[in-house]
């Protein structure tokens, strides 16, 4: 008999325990969904009441980023152009110099000269150059004229000696300076800077 | 006698039960207590405050990567191989020569 009554006594007390067990454990469960609800609201009100003031902000810093890069990139593609450029400035004085051995100065200057006397379109031509160029040209007017005869060009050529700091080419104009027509070779570069830009960056860079 | 002592026994059980139950209600309470808390301190200045320069710590981190890799790309431009430096210089050169 007291052996059964100690199996009852030990039931009640286990079923007791089992039952508080469950009550902490529901008690906590919900605890956390309330917290975990809380703090889903919370993040919905902070994201309601800064997400505009957020938005902007990383627009702002996002931004200034990507444009200091776009210049990065624009600086060191306009670096490799002028350095194009300026490589092509130093053969175009090899050139004048007479040290370029595929290219022949003369030949260069003669068909400038024609070019000028073709757009200007008069009997007589003033030409003036550099130092070295005007030297020449002193030296061979009467071939030049004859060669530009032969080419259906009847000029007079008359060299205005006052020397230009250039790389070479020819300035010419007629008497009245109405017309002048502008034939160095670092102005023809010049002009070729902006227009041929698209194409020197896709060989650079495509 | 065993009957008292049945009776002794389940005394202890609700007991047991009141007491999980007292506790429980404690743990309840306070997860409340705590929720409130959360939900308050969202709407506080500083902790908005706290909130925005994480995010803007964050945007910075991103704006670094950004600029890392334009720095990669424009070392890359940087490092063009001779022969297309080689091949727009003889374009421009040539456009220069060509005289009408």
């Amino acid at each position: 008999m007291s052996e059964a009554l100690e199996v009852i006594k030990s039931e009640i007390i286990k079923r007791s325990r089992e039952e508080a067990e469950k009550i902490i454990s529901e008690a906590k469960k919900k605890a956390e969904e309330t917290i975990n609800s809380a703090e889903r609201k919370a993040e919905e009100i902070l994201a309601k009441s800064i997400k505009p003031e957020i938005a902007v902000m990383r627009k702002r810093i996002l931004g200034a980023a990507q444009l200091e890069g776009r210049k990065m990139i624009l600086k060191a593609k306009d670096e490799a152009i002028s350095k194009v450029f300026n490589i092509v400035e130093e053969k175009l004085r090899k050139i004048v110099n007479g040290e370029d051995k595929e290219h022949k100065y003369e030949d260069i200057l003669f068909k400038l000269i024609k070019e000028a006397a073709s757009k200007i379109d008069e009997k007589e031509l003033i030409i003036t150059s550099n130092e070295q160029t005007l030297a020449y040209l002193n030296n061979n007017l009467k071939e030049i004229e004859n060669k530009l005869k032969n080419e259906g060009f009847e000029v007079k050529l008359k060299i205005e000696n006052s020397p230009c700091n250039c790389i070479g080419g020819i300035i010419a104009y007629n008497n009245s300076k109405t017309k002048i027509f502008y034939n160095l070779l670092e102005g023809r570069l010049l002009k070729l800077k902006e227009s041929l830009r698209g194409k020197i960056a896709e060989i650079l860079f495509s | 006698m065993s009957l008292e002592e049945l009776i002794e026994e389940e005394r202890k059980a609700m007991k047991i039960i009141e007491e999980a139950k007292i506790e429980a209600e404690k743990i309840i309470s306070e997860a409340k207590k705590k929720a409130e808390e959360i939900l308050s301190k969202v709407t506080k200045r500083e902790f908005i405050e706290a909130r925005v320069k994480e995010e803007e710590k964050k945007a910075e981190a991103e704006a670094e990567e950004i600029r890392k890799k334009h720095e990669v790309e424009a070392e890359k431009i940087k490092s063009i191989a001779e022969e297309r430096i080689q091949k727009a210089v003889d374009l421009v050169l040539m456009e220069v020569l060509k005289i009408e």
